[in-house]
């Protein structure tokens, strides 16, 4: 999945094809604390503008959506406590429509969710969109129901990246029951997805001011 | 092939570098605000942060030089020496320092490595798209103080005088590819050891401050010691900037190719080294 995320280069294999691109759905990175909400839409949507204009939702529903949150556009994102957080993260990310959607584990387990049904059914929509002939989405999810909710087909590799099956979802997730060991199994739920964790703006900028 | 096959191919081929190049601008500009805002939230002055800071180090370099003057006993509004001919100190030292600061600023960011990461989390901002984004910002900062300051002494001063506006505008943009240049060259240069780089960046801001003629004029420098400060491009560039406001002060040894040749070479470079070497600009800084 970071190969996928542009941010380690594959060391075999080759790209077939190119699209749009999601970054990890509800991943907290990218955006400076101390932005606001609105300048941290604004950036985002900057980027992925064409994203933006291929979405079914439009930016009307994406902030009256936060506002059931009690979360508005001048609210720094520092400011925020862990729900509304993960609230506004996902929500930003699924407000994009991309033709690969990321998913990693930790967020299938939020999507899965009471409090993130309305997101559920967002992605869902953004998925279904019938003017867009390939949408896909990918995941390391070890959340059955995430699975069966959102996926079609099912990958099970082994330690060393090798593909073990690929086919039908149920298969795969009989065949990752038989033969992966329940202690890893709950090792494994316990790995967060922590890509580019070390992509952290830093604030000195004494730099400029030492002329001397 | 036909004719007509070709010819679509290649305006679909020119519409793509079209689309692409709008993308790369808009995320430039997205990634510029960004580093303003935050700026502005981190800092009491908000969003005058960007400009109040070149503006102080400018008033003092400005009042230094007439301190100088002063104490030399020369005309307080002149620039001192044989200077005052052609210049107000205040004209003087901001053509100086407007393309100085520029050149600086853009070297000693990219030398302490990227500070500004988090955007690269979004796949499609690269880190030359920060780069560029950062000295942008002090692009537009040190322009729009420099023409606010320039305005002010022209109305104080009544003697509005730009002789050749066309060679500002390219002296100001060689400045900004050299720069540029310069500061992705030297980016990679961060991800050696960091003592080494703190060395380089000291003894650099010193060099390029005082051999880039920001307090003195080229004409005044004795003609068997001016190879000695010659071989900076800086000085070129703000020797050719002072000669575009007033074509009468004179430039010898100043000499507009050598500044072109210098930006194009630093800019060729420095894509060739970033082309091959991109990834290592993800790593983690150590400072």
């Amino acid at each position: 999945m970071a190969i996928l995320s542009g941010f380690v280069h594959p060391i075999s294999g080759d790209f077939e094809a190119f699209g749009s691109l999601s970054w990890p759905l509800g991943g907290e990175g990218g955006l400076d604390s101390k932005l606001t909400i609105g300048q941290g839409f604004d950036f985002v949507s900057s980027i992925y503008s064409d994203c933006l204009e291929a979405s079914l939702i439009s930016v009307d529903d994406f902030f009256d959506m936060l506002h059931t949150r009690s979360i508005d556009s001048s609210t720094r994102l520092k400011d925020l406590v862990k729900e509304q957080k993960d609230f506004f993260y996902m929500m930003l990310s699924i407000l994009f429509s991309f033709d690969i959607y990321l998913v990693p584990s930790d967020r299938s387990k939020y999507l899965m969710a009471r409090e993130a049904r309305p997101l559920r059914n967002l992605l869902n929509k953004q998925l279904s969109n019938s003017n867009s002939s390939s949408k896909s989405m990918v995941t390391i999810s070890i959340n059955n129901r995430f699975k069966r909710e959102f996926c079609n087909r099912g990958m099970v590799l082994g330690p060393r990246g090798e593909i073990l099956f690929h086919g039908d979802l149920e298969e795969a997730i009989a065949y990752e029951s038989e033969t992966v060991k329940i202690a890893s199994e709950t090792e494994s739920d316990e790995i967060q997805f922590d890509i580019a964790g070390h992509l952290t703006n830093s604030d000195s900028s004494s730099d400029q001011n030492d002329v001397f | 092939m036909t004719f007509f096959d070709l010819r679509f191919i290649l305006m679909m081929f020119i519409n793509r570098i079209i689309k692409g190049l709008r993308r790369q601008w808009m995320i430039i500009v997205a990634i510029s605000d960004y580093d303003r805002n935050r700026q502005a939230a981190g800092s009491s002055l908000g969003s005058w942060e960007s400009l109040i800071n070149p503006m102080q180090m400018m008033l003092f370099f400005i009042g230094v030089r007439v301190t100088l003057s002063l104490l030399r006993g020369a005309n307080k509004f002149a620039a001192g020496g044989s200077t005052d001919i052609y210049f107000n100190i205040v004209a003087f030292m901001l053509t100086g320092f407007c393309i100085v600061f520029l050149f600086r600023n853009v070297a000693i960011k990219s030398l302490s490595g990227l500070k500004l990461k988090a955007p690269l989390y979004y796949s499609r901002i690269k880190p030359l798209d920060i780069l560029l984004a950062l000295s942008l910002n002090d692009m537009r900062a040190l322009a729009t103080l420099s023409l606010a300051i320039l305005g002010v002494v022209y109305y104080f001063t009544w003697s509005f005088q730009l002789d050749s506006p066309g060679l500002a505008i390219s002296v100001y943009l060689l400045t900004v590819m050299m720069a540029i240049g310069f500061g992705l060259s030297v980016v990679f240069l961060g991800r050696l050891n960091k003592w080494l780089v703190k060395i380089i960046k000291r003894l650099m801001q010193r060099v390029i401050i005082f051999t880039s003629g920001i307090f003195f004029a080229t004409f005044e420098i004795p003609a068997h010691l001016r190879p000695f400060i010659t071989w900076n491009p800086i000085l070129h560039g703000v020797e050719l900037f002072r000669y575009s406001i007033n074509n009468e002060y004179p430039i010898p040894d100043i000499s507009l190719s050598y500044l072109i040749l210098c930006s194009i070479l630093m800019l060729s470079f420095s894509l060739i080294l970033y082309r091959t070497n991109e990834s290592l600009l993800l790593v983690a800084n150590d400072d």
